[in-house]
C-alpha cells in the first residue's frame, strides 16, 4: 500500500492583508513584467481585430467594457504571483546565477523548447499540440493586430486566405491537445496523480474557449462571409463547418448568439489567462524561469552549510528554512508525476512520491506559509500562533519517505519543469538527524560507526589492509610515497566488504599490468564523509571531509582514482566546497583511457553477453556513461545488451542515498526489481562500476533467481573483475 | 577456619552446577594450598547440605531461613560478613551468576579486599589463585592476583570441573543465626523469562538459518535445536525477504547486530552483510552442504553436510551432553 | 530528582578482531588505528536512565564524573551531548594505572565531595576490562542500597522501582533513594545526541578534580592504592583455521561437534 502523505492535517489559511504586496518580489519582476505586455498586446488586438476585414467589432456594442477587463485581468495575475511570492520571499535568498550560457541554453532547450516534455510520446505530443496551438493563436492574433495597425494591408487575397486556413488548423490541433489531456486523465492516468478540480478548470476551460472560438468564427461566417464572399469560408474550414450548423437559422438570430457566444469567448479568455497567477498554469513562464534557476553542478550536488557551528538550525524543519528557490519550484510543478514514475522507490512500492512530497510541501506552504507572511506583516513572530499547524517534516513530508530516498536523481532528470527534489528531500533528512536526532537504529548504527571508526561497515571483520592479504606482493610496492602520480582511493566498501576487496584487487592487478604509477593510503585512509553528508548528518561529512583533505593534503596528493561511484562523486563535485581540489578519475575513465593508449589488451573472454547498469553517481550525476560501454564493446567475445531503462533513465540499485544501510520498507525491493530487469536481457552477467551497485545485484540474484541452477544465474562484476579476466597478466 | 570459603547456590533444594564446579576447583586449589574448604549455604535446604559433603566441602555453613532463599543484597551481604569473618578464609570463590556478581564486589569491600570477577581459569602461586579472566568482550585474558585478603574471586559457570560425589565424604555443619538484616531494597516479585524465548541481542547463544534451509518449515527444527540450547533463534536477511521468519530477527548490517559466545550458522553462505552482523560472535560453528561457503572462513568449527541430516543428530547429541 | 551518572570512555567494543592489538609487555591494548575511543556503552545506557528519570520527575540534575586519561573527558562530553547538566572529571596521574577499588574509591570521594545525590548511575560493567564491580564497591564504600544488571528503572526521589535481569528471569525490586543502579543493555538504546547539544556540550567547561580535591592521598588511587595486581594481558589464541569435523555419518559429525565444543568450554 502507497503510503501517502497526509493533507488533512493541512489548516485552512487565514487571508493576509494586501499591505504585504508592497514589496515587489525579485522573482515576481522577470515573472509578471514580460507576461504583463505579451497579455495587454493580445488581449487588446484579439478585441480590437476580430472581424477585420470587414468590421473591427463586428456585431458587437459596448466593446470598450473589454477595455476594462483587460487590464483588470493583468491586474489579477499580477497580484496573483505577487502575493503567492510572498510565501517564495519567506525563503533564504541564495541565489547563484553562474554558467550564464548553460542557463540560457537550458532555458532555451528545456524551457521553451520543452525538451525533456517530448521524451514522453504521448504527453509530448499532447503538450506540443497545445503549446504550439496557444502560440500559433497568439501570433495569429498579434498578425491582424498588426495588420490592422499599419497603413499597409498585408493580410489581403492569398495571403489572407492561407492565414485563416493555418489560424483554423491550430486551433484544430489546440483542439486535438485538449482532447488528449482529457484522454489521458479518463482512460490512462498514470499512477502518481489524479486530477483535480485545477485540471478540470484548465484543460476543460481551454476546450471550451478553443471550441468557443470555432463557433464565434462559424457564427461570424454564417452571418457575413458565407453569404458575401463565399469561397474565402472555404479558407477557415472549421468555421465553415460551423456556419454550416446555423444556416437554417436567421440572420438575426444568429447575430443574437454570435453576440452572447462572442461576450462568453472574450470573458472566458481573460478569466482562464488570469489562472495563470493562481494555478499551474503558471509554468507556461515559471518553467523557463526555473529552467534558468537551476544549478548547473552536478545534480546529486549538496550544498555546503557554511559556519556550520554558528547556525540557528540544521537543515529544513520550517518552510523559512528553505531557499526562495526552493519554495518557488514547488509551485513551479505541474503534478505530471514523471519523477515518481522514475523514482525507484515508488516503483519497488516504497512510501515515496517525489511528485507528492513537492505537492504536499506547496498545500502545507499555501496553508501554514500565509499565516506566517501575515505574522510577519503583523511585526509578529514568524511562527506565532502556529502551534496547532502540523510539522512539516513528519506529519506533512513522513520520515519513510525521506528515508527511502536513494538521491539517484532520477526525479531531477526525469523533471519537465527543472524541480530538484535532491536539496529539498536531504535537507529535511538534515533536520532528522542533526536538529531532532530521529533516525532509524541502522543509520544511527552507520553514523555511529563512521563518527568511531570512520567507515560506516559497522561490524566488518576487516581492516584497511586485510584485502591485500590475497595478493601476492609486498604492501609497499604500492604504499603511497608522495612520489607516485596517482592516488588510488580505496575507500571503505573497497576495504571491508568482502565482495568489493575483489574489486580492489582487480584495479590493482591492472593498473599494476598498465604500469601506473599508484600508491595506497592503506590504514592512513579514512572515510571522505559521503554516507553522512546522503544520510543527513553534514557536521559529520565535515569533520570526515576536513580530516581526510588535510592527509591528502599532507601526503601530497593531486590526482585521484577511485572505483567507487560515490567517492568519485564526492572528491569531484563537493570536496572543492571544502577547499579539497583534486584531479579525479573514475576507474572506468582511466582504463578506458589505458585501453586506447594500449597500455592495457584485452584478450578474449568466455563468449557472453553483457549487460551494463549505470551506477547513479556515475551516470545521471556524472555524465559518465560511454566509458564502461566503450571498455566492454573492447573485450572480444562480448555482446553488449541494454536494459529497458539505461543512461540517463538508468533505474538505481536501491543503494543510494544511504540505503545501503537501511532496511526498506515497502512492497518488494528495488535492487530485486532492478535484478529482473538485468535478467529479463537474457544477459549472463550484469556488469557495473560500483561496489554498492554489485552488492545490491547479489543480494538481487540471490532471491530473484532463488530457483534458477547455479550455472545459469546471472553473474555479477565490476567492470574492472571482466577486464582483468581479460586483461591482466596474473589472471 | 579452612583455606577456601565458597559461597554456594541452590536451586530447587539441591546444589546448583556451578557450586558443585566451585567446590571442585577449590579441592584442587587446596591440594596445593593445603587447609579445608567451606562451604556457605544460605537460605538452604536440607538435601543441599547433605550433598555438600559428597560433593567437596568440609564444613557447611548453614544459614537456613525461608526469607533467605530468594537472593537480597541486604539480607545475604551481612550473613556472608558474618560467615567469613567466623571462618576466615583466604579465598571466598562465587559462581559469576546474578547473585555472585552482585554480592562479591560489596562483599569484598566490605571485608577491606577485592574481588577479581568472572574467572576462567584459577592457579595457585604461592598463597596468591592466580585468576584467568576475560576482559573486553572476549577479546583479550587478563591474569590477575587479589593482592589483599581474603582473596574473592567469581567463576565462570562451565569452566570449572566438579569432583565426583564422593558418598564416603560428609562435612561438618556449623548453623549461622541470621541476624535482623535492614533490607532497604526488597524483591517484590520474580517474573520468568518471556515465553517468546531468549532476545536475539542479549542471547549467549544464537542459531541462524539462511536461504539454503530452503523453506520456513525448516525454522522450526531450529527453534527446536534453540530451545534444547537456550538459544535464541536468527534469520539471514535473505531468509527474512523470502517470508521464511519474522524481519525482527534478523541478524545482519541491516538487522540487529549479535554477538553471542556461539553462533551455530545453519545454510548460511556467509555474504559480509550478514557477517556485519554476527562477526562479533565468539565463536561461529557453520553446518553447511557447500565445502567452499564462505561462512567456514569465519567458522572455528564446521560440518559440510545437508543440515536436513545433521540437525536431527545435533539435537540429540546436545541433549545428551547437556543432560550429562 | 538529581543523579550522578559514572562514565568511562575505552576502546570501541565493536572494533574488528583483526585490528584488535595487545600490547603484551606493557600489558595494555593498542589502540586500533582509525577506530576512536567511546563511552562504554552500558555507561550511555546508564545516562540515558537518568536522563529518563529526570525527564519523568520534571526537575532535577544529572551529572556526570569520570575517572580518566585526557580521553575521558569524551565521555563526558557525550554525556552532556546527550542532555546531562555537569561534567566532572577525576584527572590526575595518581589516578592512573588503578583498579575497580581505587576507582571505586575516588568515584565514592567525588560522589560525597559533590552530594549524593537521590541515584548514583553505573553501567553494568565498563565494556574494557568487563569486571563489573565498580557500582557495588561505591554502594558499599557510601552505604547505600544497590540494585545491579536492570533492564528498566522507574519511580521518583523517595523510592524506585526496578526490573533485575536473573538468570531465569527478571526481578522487581523496591529500593528507597539514594541508592546506586547498575544498566545493563536490556534497558534499550540510548538516544543520539542532537548537533545543537552536541555544540552546546562542546563549549561546556568539565571541572576537573585531583585526589586532593576529594581528600584522597595520591597513594590511595591509582596504582599505588590498587589491590588487584595484573601479570598478564593476551589475545586468546583461537584456530584461526576452521575444523571440519569429519565422520562418516551425520551422527559421528552431529556427536565430533558437540564434543569439540565441550572440549573448547564454548558449551
Amino acid at each position: 500500500m502507497r503510503v501517502r502523505q497526509n493533507r488533512d492535517l493541512l489548516q485552512p489559511a487565514r487571508s493576509a492583508p494586501a499591505a504585504a504586496t508592497k514589496r515587489v518580489s525579485a522573482l515576481a519582476i522577470p515573472a509578471w513584467l514580460p507576461l504583463g505586455g505579451l497579455l495587454l498586446v493580445s488581449g487588446a488586438e484579439t478585441v480590437r481585430v476580430t472581424g477585420a476585414h470587414r468590421e473591427l467589432f463586428f456585431n458587437i456594442d459596448h466593446f470598450w467594457v473589454l477595455y476594462l477587463l483587460l487590464p483588470f485581468a493583468i491586474g489579477l495575475i499580477i497580484y496573483g504571483i505577487a502575493r503567492r511570492s510572498r510565501i517564495w520571499r519567506l525563503g533564504r535568498a541564495d541565489f547563484s546565477f553562474d554558467n550564464l550560457p548553460t542557463r540560457i541554453a537550458r532555458v532555451l532547450r528545456g524551457g521553451m523548447g520543452t525538451e525533456r516534455v517530448l521524451r514522453d510520446p504521448y504527453s509530448g505530443v499532447m503538450h506540443l499540440c497545445i503549446m504550439t496551438s496557444m502560440i500559433v493563436l497568439f501570433l495569429v492574433t498579434a498578425l491582424l493586430a498588426i495588420d490592422d495597425y499599419i497603413p499597409v494591408d498585408i493580410l489581403v487575397g492569398p495571403r489572407y486566405l492561407g492565414y485563416s486556413l493555418v489560424a483554423d488548423i491550430f486551433g484544430l490541433i489546440g483542439v486535438i491537445g485538449v482532447a488528449m489531456a482529457v484522454a489521458h486523465r479518463w482512460v490512462r492516468p498514470r499512477t502518481a496523480w489524479l486530477p483535480t478540480w485545477e485540471d478540470w478548470f484548465i484543460v476543460g476551460g481551454l476546450g471550451v474557449l478553443l471550441v468557443s472560438g470555432f463557433f464565434v468564427e462559424g457564427l461570424r461566417i454564417q452571418a457575413s462571409e458565407i453569404h458575401t464572399n463565399p469561397e474565402w469560408s472555404y479558407w477557415s474550414p472549421v468555421g465553415y463547418v460551423v456556419a454550416l450548423i446555423f444556416s437554417g437559422l436567421s440572420t438575426a438570430a444568429v447575430l443574437d448568439i454570435h453576440k452572447a457566444l462572442w461576450w462568453f469567448h472574450m470573458i472566458g479568455a481573460l478569466s482562464w489567462i488570469s489562472l495563470l497567477g493562481y494555478s499551474k498554469i503558471n509554468h507556461l513562464v515559471m518553467a523557463p524561469v526555473n529552467a534558468f534557476l537551476k544549478r548547473t553542478s552536478a545534480p546529486g550536488k549538496l550544498e555546503l552549510i557554511e559556519n556550520i557551528e554558528e547556525q540557528e538550525h540544521f537543515g529544513v524543519s520550517q518552510l523559512e528554512h528553505f531557499s526562495m528557490k526552493q519554495l518557488f519550484e514547488l509551485d513551479v510543478c505541474v503534478r505530471c508525476g514523471r519523477c515518481t514514475d522514475s523514482c525507484p522507490a515508488d516503483i519497488a512500492g516504497q512510501p515515496l512520491s517525489p511528485m507528492h512530497i513537492i505537492q504536499d510541501l506547496k498545500s502545507y506552504a499555501t496553508a501554514v506559509g500565509e499565516r506566517k507572511v501575515t505574522n510577519l506583516v503583523r511585526g509578529d513572530e514568524i511562527n506565532f500562533g502556529l502551534g496547532d499547524a502540523p510539522a512539516m517534516v513528519g506529519e506533512v513530508v513522513r520520515d519513510e519517505s525521506l528515508w527511502a530516498c536513494r538521491t539517484c536523481g532520477a526525479c531531477v532528470e526525469a523533471c519537465p519543469v527543472f524541480i530538484e527534489h535532491i536539496p529539498t528531500i536531504v535537507d529535511m533528512r538534515r533536520s532528522l538527524v542533526m536538529e531532532e536526532a530521529r533516525m532509524p537504529d541502522t543509520v544511527q548504527g552507520t553514523l555511529e560507526t563512521l563518527e568511531r571508526q570512520g567507515h560506516p561497515w559497522r561490524g566488518t571483520p576487516y581492516t584497511r589492509e586485510s584485502w591485500m592479504e590475497a595478493l601476492d606482493l609486498d604492501p609497499a610496492e604500492i604504499t603511497w610515497t608522495g612520489e607516485q602520480e596517482y592516488l588510488y582511493f580505496v575507500g571503505c566498501t573497497g576495504a571491508f566488504v568482502d565482495r568489493a576487496q575483489a574489486i580492489t584487487r582487480s584495479v590493482v592487478s591492472l593498473l599494476r599490468e598498465a604500469e601506473v604509477s599508484f600508491g595506497i593510503l592503506a590504514g592512513m585512509e579514512s572515510c571522505n564523509g559521503d554516507p553522512a553528508r546522503r544520510l543527513g548528518h553534514e557536521y559529520l561529512y565535515q569533520i570526515l571531509a576536513e580530516g581526510l583533505i588535510a592527509a591528502f593534503d599532507e601526503a601530497g596528493v593531486k590526482k585521484i582514482i577511485t572505483h567507487c561511484p560515490h567517492c568519485f562523486n564526492v572528491f569531484l563535485n563537493e570536496y572543492p566546497d571544502m577547499g579539497g581540489h583534486y584531479e579525479v578519475i573514475h576507474h572506468t575513465q582511466l582504463l578506458e583511457q589505458l585501453l586506447t593508449e594500449g597500455k592495457l589488451e584485452p584478450r578474449e573472454v568466455e563468449p557472453q553477453t553483457i549487460t551494463y547498469h549505470d551506477s547513479c553517481y556515475l551516470g545521471r550525476h556524472n555524465d559518465i556513461f560511454e566509458a564502461p560501454r566503450r571498455i566492454l564493446e573492447q573485450v572480444p567475445n562480448v555482446t553488449l545488451v541494454e536494459m529497458p531503462r539505461s543512461r540517463e533513465q538508468g533505474l538505481c540499485c536501491g543503494a543510494g542515498g544511504g540505503n545501503m544501510w537501511m532496511e526498506e520498507q515497502g512492497a518488494s525491493r528495488v535492487n530485486e526489481v532492478r535484478v529482473q530487469e538485468a535478467a529479463d536481457t537474457g544477459a549472463d552477467t550484469a556488469c557495473t562500476a560500483c561496489p554498492f551497485c554489485i552488492q545490491m545485484f547479489d543480494a538481487g540474484v540471490g532471491t530473484v533467481q532463488m530457483n534458477v541452477e547455479e550455472a545459469d544465474k546471472l553473474q555479477v562484476l565490476d567492470i574492472a573483475e571482466i577486464l582483468q579476466t581479460s586483461a591482466a597478466r596474473d589472471s | 577456619m579452612s583455606t577456601i570459603l565458597v559461597i554456594g547456590e541452590t536451586e530447587a533444594g539441591a546444589l546448583t552446577a556451578a557450586t558443585c564446579e566451585l567446590l571442585g576447583a577449590a579441592n584442587r586449589l587446596t591440594a596445593e594450598l593445603g587447609g579445608d574448604v567451606a562451604l556457605a549455604l544460605i537460605g538452604a535446604e536440607p538435601a543441599a547440605v547433605e550433598a555438600a559433603g559428597p560433593a567437596g566441602a568440609d564444613t557447611v555453613y548453614r544459614a537456613a531461613d525461608a526469607s533467605l532463599v530468594q537472593y537480597q543484597t541486604d539480607a545475604h551481604l551481612p550473613l556472608a560478613q558474618q560467615i567469613v569473618e567466623q571462618d576466615s578464609p583466604r579465598v571466598v570463590l562465587l559462581a559469576q551468576s546474578s547473585m555472585g556478581r552482585d554480592l562479591a564486589p560489596r562483599l569484598a569491600t566490605r571485608l577491606g579486599s577485592a574481588a577479581a570477577m568472572d574467572a576462567l581459569a584459577l592457579e595457585v602461586e604461592g598463597d596468591r589463585v592466580r585468576v584467568t579472566r576475560s576482559c573486553y568482550g572476549g577479546n583479550a585474558r587478563q591474569v590477575v592476583t587479589v593482592k589483599t585478603d581474603p582473596q574473592v574471586i567469581t567463576v565462570r559457570a562451565k569452566s570449572q570441573d566438579p569432583l565426583e560425589p564422593d558418598a564416603s565424604r560428609s562435612a561438618e555443619i556449623v548453623d549461622v543465626a541470621p541476624s535482623d538484616a535492614d533490607l532497604r531494597a526488597r524483591v517484590t516479585s520474580k517474573d520468568a523469562a518471556e515465553s517468546e524465548g531468549v532476545r536475539l541481542e542479549d542471547a549467549e547463544i544464537v542459531v541462524s538459518g539462511g536461504r539454503g534451509l530452503g523453506g520456513p518449515e525448516a525454522f522450526g527444527d531450529l527453534e527446536q535445536l534453540a530451545g534444547v540450547l537456550g538459544a535464541a533463534v536468527g534469520s539471514s536477511r535473505a531468509a527474512c525477504d523470502l517470508g521464511w521468519y519474522p524481519p525482527s530477527q534478523q541478524v545482519g548490517l541491516t538487522g540487529t547486530v549479535v554477538s553471542p559466545t556461539l553462533y551455530l550458522a545453519i545454510a548460511i553462505s556467509g555474504a559480509s552483510q550478514h557477517m556485519a552482523g554476527c562477526g562479533g560472535s565468539k565463536n561461529i560453528v557453520a553446518i553447511n552442504k557447500d565445502p567452499d561457503a564462505a561462512i567456514f572462513a569465519f567458522s572455528r568449527f564446521g560440518i559440510v553436510d545437508d543440515y536436513k541430516k545433521v540437525l536431527p543428530a545435533l539435537e540429540s547429541a546436545l541433549k545428551d551432553a547437556l543432560a550429562g | 530528582m538529581d543523579a550522578i551518572v559514572c562514565v568511562k570512555q575505552i576502546p570501541d567494543p565493536e572494533t574488528p578482531a583483526a585490528a584488535f592489538r595487545v600490547d603484551e609487555a606493557a600489558m595494555r591494548v593498542l589502540p586500533a588505528q582509525g577506530i576512536s575511543p567511546v563511552i562504554s556503552p552500558f555507561d550511555a545506557q546508564a545516562v540515558e536512565a537518568a536522563l529518563r528519570l529526570k525527564d519523568a520527575a520534571g526537575e532535577g540534575s544529572v551529572n556526570i564524573v569520570s575517572l580518566g586519561p585526557d580521553s575521558a573527558r569524551d565521555a563526558i562530553k557525550h554525556s552532556l551531548a546527550m542532555g546531562a547538566d555537569d561534567g566532572y572529571h577525576l584527572h590526575d596521574d595518581a589516578f592512573e594505572g588503578g583498579d575497580a577499588w581505587t576507582t571505586a574509591l575516588a568515584l565514592s570521594k567525588a560522589i560525597q565531595h559533590l552530594g549524593v545525590p537521590d541515584v548514583i548511575l553505573f553501567g553494568r560493567q565498563a565494556a574494557d576490562w568487563d569486571q563489573g564491580s565498580v557500582g557495588s564497591i561505591v554502594a558499599e564504600l557510601l552505604d547505600l542500597p544497590s540494585a545491579t544488571v536492570l533492564r528498566a528503572v522507574e519511580g521518583g526521589a523517595g523510592s524506585l522501582t526496578v526490573s533485575r535481569v536473573v538468570g531465569d528471569g527478571f526481578e522487581t525490586i523496591e529500593i528507597p533513594t539514594p541508592c546506586v543502579l547498575t544498566i545493563s543493555n536490556e534497558f534499550g538504546d540510548p538516544r543520539y545526541p542532537q548537533l545543537r547539544q552536541i555544540m552546546q556540550a562542546a563549549r561546556k567547561q568539565v571541572a576537573e578534580l585531583t585526589p586532593a580535591d576529594i581528600g584522597l592521598e595520591p597513594s590511595q588511587v591509582g596504582a599505588a592504592g590498587a589491590r588487584l595486581e595484573m601479570h598478564a594481558l593476551f589475545q586468546p589464541t583461537s584456530d584461526v583455521d576452521v575444523e571440519i569435523i569429519e565422520g562418516d555419518t551425520p551422527e559421528e559429525k552431529a556427536a565430533g561437534l558437540v564434543a569439540a565444543l565441550r572440549n573448547a568450554k564454548i558449551l
